[in-house]
């Protein structure tokens, strides 16, 4: 559980994808207790990063509140409309989208390093709404010691876009940090390093309210969470210590390189359900 | 203050997910359980105490668009739980 904790907080994705195939693949839990399990463990490391990011100032709290509004509400029509569309179109759908992003985050990654050594994020113009609700921000850059300022852009597209990634996690049961993250920095202007502490303040709302459920009706198995969730939480607690130490470029391919994985992974589980071939990881 | 109760909740449910392993390697086995599920209870309420501090600190600094922003992620966040309990 510690790498997965390290990975989580260094990308800004939960981790639910990563833990609920462990247990069950790996310690024979039952499906529905390891998804239960995994919802607790997503909010563990959603704190665990974001109580850490937000004391570094890498967090951008107003932005994280506003998106979540949709995120949200994306979640629950998409719970709501799950038997409607088949989830194997979704599964190849969400794979595209994840394969592209995930070539476009690598291929860019120079050029965001770039931008932030030229002041970029700044220089872009601030949109009406951004602007009335503040949510453009800075944070502190330790791999290049510099202020990085940002302006947010493209605030409805983002609040929009929200909704479609809400969407596929609610009809998907996945976190939505693979999705947060590059719309937050590929549509609204925000550097990598403050979209994936936001998204991990956003995850960590967002599964609290899933967890919540899933305890009230008492379908957490407590004693799996506690190995799980102190495995996990030192796991994010040394991503976050290193995320904004290391240079852009490289979290960005790190960050492309997962939403391949995880794109794969999609495209499996489609295929899977369309054609009933089992491709490995399914 | 969001950082504050964002760290203290999850000390504090670290802490209790510690007594409860303690619990079950000395064979307390009866404690374990209660002592996981309050651990569990104090984590998953923490963003949900967050988002209220953050709702009581904008009233606070008269910023109308946050806290209308931070009260609709409260009712969604409310809402969404009422709905999963219904359902």
């Amino acid at each position: 559980m510690i790498p997965v904790g390290f990975l989580a907080a260094l990308v800004g994705i939960g981790g639910g994808v990563v833990v609920v195939p462990l247990l069950t693949v790996l310690f024979g839990v039952p499906i529905k207790e390891a998804v239960a399990v995994g919802i607790v463990t997503v909010v563990a490391t959603g704190i665990t990063s974001a109580s850490r990011y937000l004391k570094q100032g890498l967090t951008n709290v107003r932005l994280g509140l506003f998106l979540n509004v949709t995120t949200t509400l994306g979640a629950i029509v998409g719970a709501l409309t799950a038997v409607a569309v088949p989830s194997s179109v979704l599964y190849l759908a969400l794979s595209a989208v994840l394969f592209y992003v995930g070539c476009d985050q690598i291929l860019t990654s120079k050029a965001e390093a770039e931008r932030i050594k030229s002041g970029g994020f700044k220089s872009v113009k601030e949109d009406c709404l951004a602007s009335m609700l503040g949510l453009s921000n800075a944070y502190y850059d330790l791999a290049v010691n510099k202020e990085v300022v940002y302006k947010v852009t493209r605030s409805h597209l983002g609040l929009m876009a929200s909704f479609v990634a809400g969407f596929f996690s609610g009809m998907l049961g996945i976190g939505g940090g693979v999705l947060k993250v590059p719309i937050m920095n590929q549509i609204m202007n925000v550097p990598l390093k403050a979209a994936v502490a936001t998204s991990k303040f956003m995850i960590g709302i967002t599964a609290s309210t899933a967890a919540l459920v899933y305890l009230r009706m008492g379908k957490v198995n407590t004693v799996l969470a506690t190995a799980t969730v102190l495995g996990i939480s030192s796991g994010a607690f040394m991503g976050t210590k290193v995320m904004n130490r290391v240079g852009t470029e490289k979290l960005k391919a790190i960050f492309g390189t997962v939403l391949l994985v995880f794109g794969y992974l999609m495209l499996a589980k489609g295929l899977y359900q369309v054609t009933g071939v089992k491709l490995p990881g399914v | 203050m969001a950082q504050r109760i964002l760290t203290f909740g999850l000390v504090l449910s670290l802490v209790l997910f510690m007594c409860s392993l303690i619990s079950f390697l000395a064979g307390l086995t009866g404690y374990t359980e209660k002592i996981s599920f309050i651990a569990a209870v104090v984590l998953v309420l923490t963003p949900l105490a967050m988002v209220f501090s953050v709702i009581l600190c904008l009233a606070g600094k008269r910023d109308k668009a946050g806290f209308v922003i931070a009260l609709l992620v409260l009712l969604v966040m409310l809402t969404s739980i009422l709905m999963g309990l219904g359902h």
